[in-house]
């Protein structure tokens, strides 16, 4: 019997998140904005901005990436459409984060960091979320801070 | 009936209400107050090391002590930039990108400090610096203290070719600069050196 309630349970717990994964899907389809759940950390619109530019992108749930940057004294804006990818370290050394790719529409490299961090779901440290690039996987060397950026 | 259709509806709710609330959108960044965040979450950002490596004016009064409890005394009032490693060393908090010979990069310490702790060994005492630039700008220090060349030779403990400088402003102080590939060999970090160190000896006599 008490397996019954844990097999009822388990139904609804599955009923429940599949449904939730419907309704997120719809809502981002109507509102135009992702909705972030616990593991997909990563999703959503991500913006930087230093004296000499601002860069943002957007890695959507369906793979897609939006591009956008702007340099300042050029007064310059450049804006790509592609898609991205999240690989992870084949081997199972720690040393080593993953990787985030992007690729324009024709194939061409547009991001290639390792991510350091991003903040997690449950966080209540950060005030803000915040997602930490490099170019290799060396702790203690130059990181690229983007922030979540409200859409 | 009507209790399973309020828990339906219940339900349904829940789900709707779920599906609008994110945690982790709620953290996030309006992009006209980007500046503001940053510039907030940088001034929060614990602030690092402002030096690299011992000034001059501190490697010659280091160079005054005489044992090794003496130095230890005078590194700890340094813990903020160096830290001790173990017996007869010390590394610099600030660490980088530091490219050998070969143009391959390391992350290492900036600089490091050893000193002769086996009892047999003749005293010495030496900051390496393994930054070009950083290395200059500590010659320039001395630079500016008066310090001129007086005489180069080969040194037996870098293996390389050593420049002795001395100041008429500090009399029986005397610098001896030595850029090598085997500052201390064999010992802490020069197990396997392929980047040129920067030795600063300073010797009081």
């Amino acid at each position: 019997m008490r397996l019954y309630y844990i097999f009822i349970l388990a139904v609804v717990v599955a009923l429940f998140l599949f449904l939730r994964t419907c309704i997120d899907k719809k809502v981002e389809k109507v509102t135009c904005k992702d909705v972030v759940r616990e593991g997909e950390e990563m999703l959503g619109t991500w913006a930087s901005k230093s004296a000499n530019g601002y860069v943002q992108f957007r890695l959507k749930r369906d793979g897609s990436l939006e591009y956008m940057q702007v340099q300042f004294s050029a007064n310059d804006t450049i804006k790509v459409k592609g898609d991205f990818s999240i690989v992870s370290s084949t081997s199972r050394n720690i040393n080593y984060f993953p990787r985030l790719y992007g690729f324009r529409e024709n194939g061409d490299t547009l991001l290639n960091y390792y991510i350091r961090s991003v903040t997690p779901y449950n966080s209540t440290v950060s005030k803000y979320d915040n997602l930490i690039l490099s170019d290799n996987s060396i702790y203690d060397t130059v990181e690229y801070k983007f922030y979540r950026i409200k859409q | 009936m009507n209790t399973k259709i309020i828990l339906i509806n219940v339900s349904i709710l829940i789900m709707l209400f779920s599906s609008c609330g994110s945690k982790s959108n709620k953290r996030a960044v309006d992009a006209a107050d980007l500046d503001k965040v940053m510039q907030e979450d940088a001034g929060n950002a614990p602030a690092g090391s402002i030096r690299s490596t011992l000034s001059s004016e501190d490697l010659m009064q280091l160079s005054r002590c005489e044992d090794i409890s003496c130095i230890q005394l005078f590194m700890k009032e340094r813990a903020t930039i160096f830290f001790y490693t173990k017996k007869g060393e010390y590394t610099s908090l600030n660490r980088g990108m530091v490219m050998d010979s070969a143009g391959k990069e390391f992350v290492m310490p900036f600089s490091t400090i050893y000193f002769s702790s086996e009892p047999q060994a003749t005293w010495r005492i030496a900051q390496t610096v393994h930054k070009k630039d950083l290395s200059d700008q500590l010659l320039n220090e001395f630079m500016q203290k008066g310090f001129v060349l007086v005489d180069s030779f080969r040194y037996y403990a870098t293996e390389a070719k050593c420049y002795q400088y001395t100041s008429p402003q500090y009399p029986r102080t005397a610098l001896f600069y030595s850029p090598t590939y085997k500052p201390w060999y064999r010992k802490g970090l020069y197990m396997n050196t392929s980047w040129l160190s920067y030795v600063f000896e300073v010797h009081y006599e």
